[in-house]
């Protein structure tokens, strides 16, 4: 694969990470409930630890990806020459068109693909955040309820990264892991900027077209870089 | 609505008009007169579900701050 080809990959994958909705809204409803029962000052404390907890599942997905693909699984096979290139596209055709028809529930709400025994869950979760663990092990589950959307998007970010020559490869998966978070932080600021659950939520239905557009279109190209350029 | 209930609201509507930024003056006034209102709402029924509470929480909220009835509203249909 090309250094452009490698390098496309990798930031298709993160623009359609940065759009994907379940880690920003639980967010919201964390730091929403953390500032109204303590103070804004440790609602910023705990969102740092709900942002170390997501980059620590990033971390965790890319070494665990890295390890089972290249020392395990495949080892010194070239993933040129199997079907790993279609089978990926396939999986990303499949999730374009679940982003487009199924992420966002219907109804004017930002509710999301998972199942509605979860999403309580997690509202629960997010809702009763005491300390600085809780909010760091709500970052780690929330990436893994996630998983179903942004498991082939690791899978590809990891191997194109690899794939990367006469450049350092760290630089990249930094890239990709200040991406996930970048949404949160778009809203922390918002937050800190005075805006409430209720503005960002409203800010939020009205975009929701847009952010399906965006990761419809996003694993689509993706897809398409997949069979073209690997 | 009995007392725990009633406890439960107002911790609830507190920590929601906090996080709202809505002042802790008018947050006690508002609260009063919501749990005033919504008590008013339940007089006349027997059972009431957690639903049927959270409609009369609405609808109460809705007179002094839309955010906060809005927030109400959608706070177990954001993710």
């Amino acid at each position: 694969m090309s250094f452009f080809a490698s390098l496309e990959i990798v930031f298709l994958a993160m623009l359609i990470h940065a759009f994907l909705q379940l880690v920003p809204s639980v967010f919201t409803i964390f730091y929403h409930y953390a500032s109204g029962k303590k103070s804004s000052r440790v609602a910023d404390d705990f969102s740092i630890f709900y942002i170390l907890g997501v980059e620590f599942f990033s971390v965790l997905m890319f070494i665990l990806i890295y390890l089972l693909f290249f020392n395990i699984f495949i080892g010194e096979i070239n993933l040129r020459s199997t079907v790993f290139p279609w089978i990926m596209a396939g999986v990303l055709v499949a999730l374009a068109i679940l982003s487009f028809f199924a992420y966002f529930k219907k109804g004017r709400t930002t509710e999301l693909f998972i199942s509605r025994k979860i999403a309580r869950q997690l509202t629960a979760s997010a809702k009763n955040v005491k300390n600085r663990s809780d909010a760091f092990v709500l970052g780690l589950t929330t990436g893994v309820f996630e998983l179903i959307f942004t498991l082939p998007l690791y899978i590809l970010a990891t191997t194109a990264i690899m794939e990367i020559d006469n450049f350092p490869r760290q630089i990249f998966g930094f890239l990709y892991i200040i991406a996930v978070v970048a949404p949160i932080m778009v809203y922390l600021v918002l937050f800190r900027r005075g805006y409430n659950l209720a503005e960002i939520e409203r800010l939020r239905i009205k975009n929701k077209t847009f952010f399906r557009t965006i990761e419809t279109i996003g694993y689509l190209v993706l897809a398409c870089v997949m069979l073209i350029g690997f | 609505m009995d007392t725990a209930t009633e406890k439960t609201l107002i911790k609830d509507l507190k920590i929601n008009m906090k996080a709202l930024g809505i002042p802790a003056g008018s947050a006690e006034i508002f609260t009063e007169k919501i749990i005033s209102g919504v008590k008013k709402s339940i007089k006349s029924k027997n059972i009431i579900t957690e639903q049927d509470l959270n409609r009369f929480v609405i609808a109460e909220a809705k007179k002094y701050n839309t955010d906060l009835a809005y927030v109400y509203k959608i706070h177990d249909k954001i993710i």
